[in-house]
């Protein structure tokens, strides 16, 4: 995988985790907004700090509505915190920042350019030339196994086919770090071990930090060197767990490792003693 | 890559793509569509003869053979011509600055939500007010000529024109602009690549509306004072009972109308491939 080979990084040598210099730093994020229908106040995230080492997979899991959408937000900097600070690479985020990918939950792919234009404004605004952008695009979508998508236009393709494109323009883009929004959540079940297969691949060949916010605890282990669980709202992190499966993962087979039941029965019991705290209390 | 990946991807593909059966009958429908609608002109023109010949009389409504005879008369002495070519630019012209003032009108209203709603009120006044009645007055302000119809088909126009982009900018994916700003994308991208795409549905609806009005209030224009164009030519047909006239004055109107819609149809194909629904 020579395209993908040419943007990684030492970094994604090994994947240290949270011990790895930190690529990310949340230091008590509280987000509060008003709303809009009857002007009361509401809080998406309460006090929230985190750390992200360089080169960390790390999968933010939830349920709907806790604010893990938007705590991906705030440290992309399309969404101000009320209190708190976010720092990425040690510099504070204050508009949005460079070499930031984000893959929305919808694909937000822009349904009058064709696939490899969509890709391709990715690669312009990574500074390459037109032609250049194109190219790239095409060896992309080649990559991503979507050469179909080719020539043809959002509308024309498949939801698994899209999510492609969608990575496909995010990496254009050539970000230091990836923010993935719930990316497989609009899948069928097979799809989304296809193309659930093949962005496990891309990213570990590319071994960048990635934040992946999920609501599916399994996909989340199978998947990420380190799992955050969030309360329901307002946002808090409720536990945290660390995932020693090995790499490199299969979204579906790593699931069949021995040590995947183990982990995802610890990490079920930190859940319950979190939840039972929060009913006592 | 696993086995089972692989195999997943081959039935996506197979159903993606359109048996021919199916094609072959939607060339079908479309061949029935057009004999459907060929037939229903023809059934209008038959039924309006007969009324005129055997029930109302010639005199009210003149027939469909006496309308033709006289196309055919104004086209040889060139009358035609010049009256349908008045109205055409009166109409054009208008639409053009109707649809340009509404565009820019529309981006700072949909961009600025405070001074929109500011201004709302009076906005929602003035475009219920009937600007035909207006029409004087540009006659007065402007003179008899193409400025003054040009300018009220463009007041009919404007408004229609301003609230669709306002809303087409209002509506825009949320999605589509944070995939933008999270790539530190240049308020010239924006616009190139989201919002004047966006904006280009809700635009292309409102002409759509806006080539009645135009017709309207060129037409309008020239009852209140002209000394041509096919408005003009209906007032005074009518004023000395010629209703043949008239009618064929009104015939032309249609042909222009339909001749816009036309053209609007042929720029929907161009700007909106993207929106499967639009080829139907």
């Amino acid at each position: 995988m020579t395209v993908l080979e040419a943007i990684r990084t030492p970094a994604a040598v090994d994947r240290a985790g949270a011990s790895a210099p930190a690529k990310i730093e949340v230091a008590n994020v509280t987000l509060r907004y008003t709303r809009k229908q009857d002007q009361s106040e509401s809080t998406a995230l309460d006090n929230v700090s985190l750390r992200v080492g360089t080169g960390e997979f790390l999968a933010i899991v939830g349920p709907s509505g806790c604010g893990k959408s938007t705590l991906l937000k705030v440290i992309n900097g399309l969404l101000r915190p009320s209190e708190g600070s976010v720092r990425i690479d040690g510099k504070p985020v204050e508009n949005v920042p460079d070499g930031v990918g984000f893959v929305f939950q919808s694909d937000g792919l822009l349904p009058w350019r064709t696939a490899e234009e969509n890709v391709a404004i990715g690669a312009t605004l990574a500074g390459r030339s037109a032609t250049d952008a194109r190219q790239r695009a095409l060896e992309l979508l080649t990559e991503l196994g979507v050469q179909r998508a080719i020539g043809k236009h959002p509308h024309e393709l498949s939801g698994g086919m899209r999510k492609r494109v969608a990575l496909a323009r995010t990496i254009a883009y050539e970000p230091k770090l990836y923010l993935l929004d719930e990316p497989f959540s609009a899948l069928d079940a097979q799809t989304r071990i296809h193309v659930g297969n093949r962005f496990i691949k891309t990213l570990e060949e590319i071994g960048q930090t990635v934040i992946i916010v999920t609501h599916d605890l399994e996909e989340a282990i199978a998947l990420a060197d380190r799992v955050i669980v969030m309360s329901a709202a307002p946002g808090r992190i409720a536990a945290e767990f660390k995932i020693d499966l090995p790499r490199p993962r299969d979204y579906y087979q790593s699931r069949f490792h021995p040590d995947f039941r183990r982990q995802q029965q610890q990490l079920w019991d930190v859940l319950q003693r979190e939840m039972a705290g929060e009913l006592n209390s | 890559m696993t086995a089972l990946s692989e195999n997943l991807s081959k039935p996506v593909v197979a159903s993606s793509r359109p048996a021919a059966s199916k094609r072959r009958q939607r060339s079908w429908l479309a061949l029935r569509g057009a004999l459907d609608r060929l037939a229903a002109i023809i059934f209008m023109i038959v039924a309006w003869q007969l009324a005129a010949q055997f029930w109302i009389g010639e005199k009210w409504i003149s027939t469909p053979v006496k309308i033709a005879e006289r196309l055919w008369e104004m086209l040889l002495d060139g009358s035609l011509q010049i009256h349908t070519w008045e109205t055409f630019k009166e109409a054009f012209v208008g639409l053009l600055m109707g649809v340009a003032l509404g565009i820019v009108g529309g981006m700072i209203l949909g961009l600025s939500r405070r001074l929109s709603e500011a201004i709302d009120p009076v906005l929602m006044g003035i475009y219920s007010l009937p600007r035909v009645s207006l029409a004087p007055m540009f006659v007065i302000w402007l003179g008899i000529g193409l400025l003054a119809k040009a300018t009220l088909v463009a007041s009919m126009v404007v408004f229609v024109v301003m609230l669709n982009v306002r809303e087409g900018i209002r509506s825009i994916d949320r999605d589509h602009i944070d995939a933008f700003r999270s790539m530190n994308a240049s308020r010239w991208m924006m616009w190139r690549h989201v919002m004047i795409p966006s904006m280009i549905p809700w635009l292309l609806a409102s002409i759509r509306i806006g080539i009645g009005m135009a017709l309207v209030g060129a037409v309008v224009g020239e009852l209140i004072g002209a000394s041509q164009g096919l408005g003009w030519y209906v007032s005074s047909s009518s004023s000395i009972y010629d209703m043949t006239g008239a009618f064929t004055a009104l015939v032309v109107l249609m042909i222009l109308a339909m001749i816009f819609n036309f053209a609007l149809s042929l720029l929907e194909k161009r700007l909106m491939f993207w929106r499967p629904s639009v080829s139907s």
